[in-house]
């Protein structure tokens, strides 16, 4: 990061009719947004319409961000539309989001460990963790979130984040451990 | 757990970072944004045009409301009140005088309203007025065969036997555009007589005991109306002859180029220069006095 333009300066140069400094600034988050996407548990349609959604929000709401970090915020966003998403599958097909939450469960990805790569797996086991060490972990790998912006977005507190991440790590160390 | 292998979970959760949004969502995005910022640049260009055409809009309502306002309302109808009922329609070989509600439009008063004839009247007036005020001062101090038409309105007076009152005081400011060449009323004669010992180019008309008619060369050039309280009178276009500038019939045009001077404000109004004290022609105060 050092020596890149900073967010903030970038959406301002926006905001004042640069559009290169958008183009820069989606570039930025472009995969990591629709990667946390993805492995929060959406399918490809639905993460790439989740994506676009927090994009226009941006876009046509700019007010929306007045301040503060501007990943941190895009994540939020992100990480709220996803979960209104999660909702609305569960209400229409009256589908528990517990079932999203444990979407990998299904998989039972030790049993097919030996048949998959480890990075598949790794896919698999993602998918597999709790929605809230999913999020953890999705934040701080994509997001590039320190702890206290993971604890600011997620509502909770620092500790509680330090918890949910080591739990993360754990159990995908655990399924991942002839990958290692 | 230690350091190495969540570096190494890590390294591997980045392998899995193959997939990436597709090149349309790219595009349908990145054209959201820039259409977004056309929208927003509209807008101010928009505020502009928009405070623009107001502020426009506003000084032609503004200008078009000067030049639409025209003579106060009741002087209008004190135009049509006096002589309304006995006034005459001038002869159709004269040419008759413009309606009052005759239109501010008319292409003699725009060609005649032009700034270079407008300023030429302007300098006229001034010059007549000067030259008025120097006759007036004059007839009072020379005899009164100095002036033909003056000398013949003050030898009228004694005899026709009437009082201050039956005459017009003189308004304060003369605007008497022909006051070298033509005679100078600084009264109007009340009584038939008088006008036609005035000169022999006038024709006097009794309408009826209290009121007179005016005609020079066939023309209806005024109307007047005896009063216990004095006379009031209407004058048309070719009363200059006798010295009443009341250019009445085009009063329906607009002031405009009005400068004040000695007092007055001298407007060119319809074309012709005219003398406003006050908002009100210099006229309609002559016609206030004459009653």
């Amino acid at each position: 990061m050092q020596g890149e333009v900073g967010d903030d300066t970038l959406y301002a140069d926006w905001q004042a009719g640069n559009m290169s400094a958008f183009d820069a600034l989606y570039a930025r988050y472009r995969q990591s947004l629709y990667l946390f996407l993805l492995r929060r548990g959406h399918d490809r349609a639905a993460a790439e319409d989740i994506f676009h959604d927090c994009w226009l929000r941006l876009i046509r709401q700019p007010q929306a961000f007045d301040a503060g970090n501007f990943r941190a915020w895009l994540f939020t966003v992100a990480r709220n539309l996803s979960t209104d998403r999660f909702r609305q599958q569960r209400r229409h097909a009256d589908e528990p989001l517990a079932d999203v939450n444990a979407a990998g469960d299904s998989c039972s990805p030790q049993q097919s460990a030996e048949d998959r790569d480890c990075i598949e797996l790794m896919k698999q086991g993602i998918a597999a963790l709790p929605l809230e060490q999913r999020d953890a972990f999705l934040l701080k790998e994509e997001g590039g979130l320190a702890l206290e912006q993971l604890a600011q977005v997620m509502h909770t507190g620092r500790e509680t984040i330090k918890s949910r991440l080591r739990y993360a790590m754990q159990r995908l160390r655990s399924l991942l451990e002839d990958c290692l | 757990m230690n350091q190495q292998q969540q570096q190494a979970l890590r390294e591997l959760y980045r392998q899995t970072r193959d997939e990436q949004p597709s090149q349309m969502l790219d595009r349908r995005i990145r054209q959201a944004a820039r259409q977004q910022l056309l929208r927003r640049r509209p807008r101010w260009i928009w505020g502009l045009s928009m405070a623009a055409v107001l502020v426009l809009s506003f000084s032609l309502v503004l200008q078009l409301g000067v030049q639409d306002a025209g003579p106060p309302a009741e002087y209008e109808q004190e135009l049509r009140k006096p002589l309304s009922s006995t006034t005459q329609e001038p002869p159709e070989s004269a040419p008759a005088p413009a309606p009052a509600s005759a239109p501010s439009g008319a292409p003699s008063s725009a060609s005649r309203s032009a700034p270079g004839m407008k300023k030429e009247l302007f300098r006229q007036s001034r010059q007549l007025a000067d030259e008025g005020e120097i006759a007036a001062q004059a007839s009072e101090q020379q005899p009164a065969d100095s002036v033909q038409s003056r000398g013949a309105a003050r030898t009228l007076d004694p005899a026709s036997g009437q009082g201050p009152g039956d005459t017009m005081p003189a308004p304060k400011s003369q605007l008497a555009p022909d006051a070298v060449t033509r005679p100078v009323l600084p009264v109007l004669p009340v009584q038939a007589s008088a006008w036609q010992a005035l000169s022999s180019a006038l024709t006097v008309i009794e309408l009826a005991s209290d009121r007179l008619e005016i005609v020079h060369k066939g023309q209806k050039i005024l109307n007047l109306k005896r009063s216990e309280q004095g006379a009031r009178f209407k004058a048309w276009p070719g009363s200059e002859f006798i010295g009443v500038k009341a250019d009445w019939s085009v009063n329906r045009h607009q002031f405009s180029d009005c400068h004040t001077e000695s007092g007055y404000q001298v407007c060119v109004w319809g074309g012709d220069v005219q003398a406003v004290f006050d908002g009100t022609r210099l006229d309609h105060l002559r016609w206030w006095q004459a009653q």
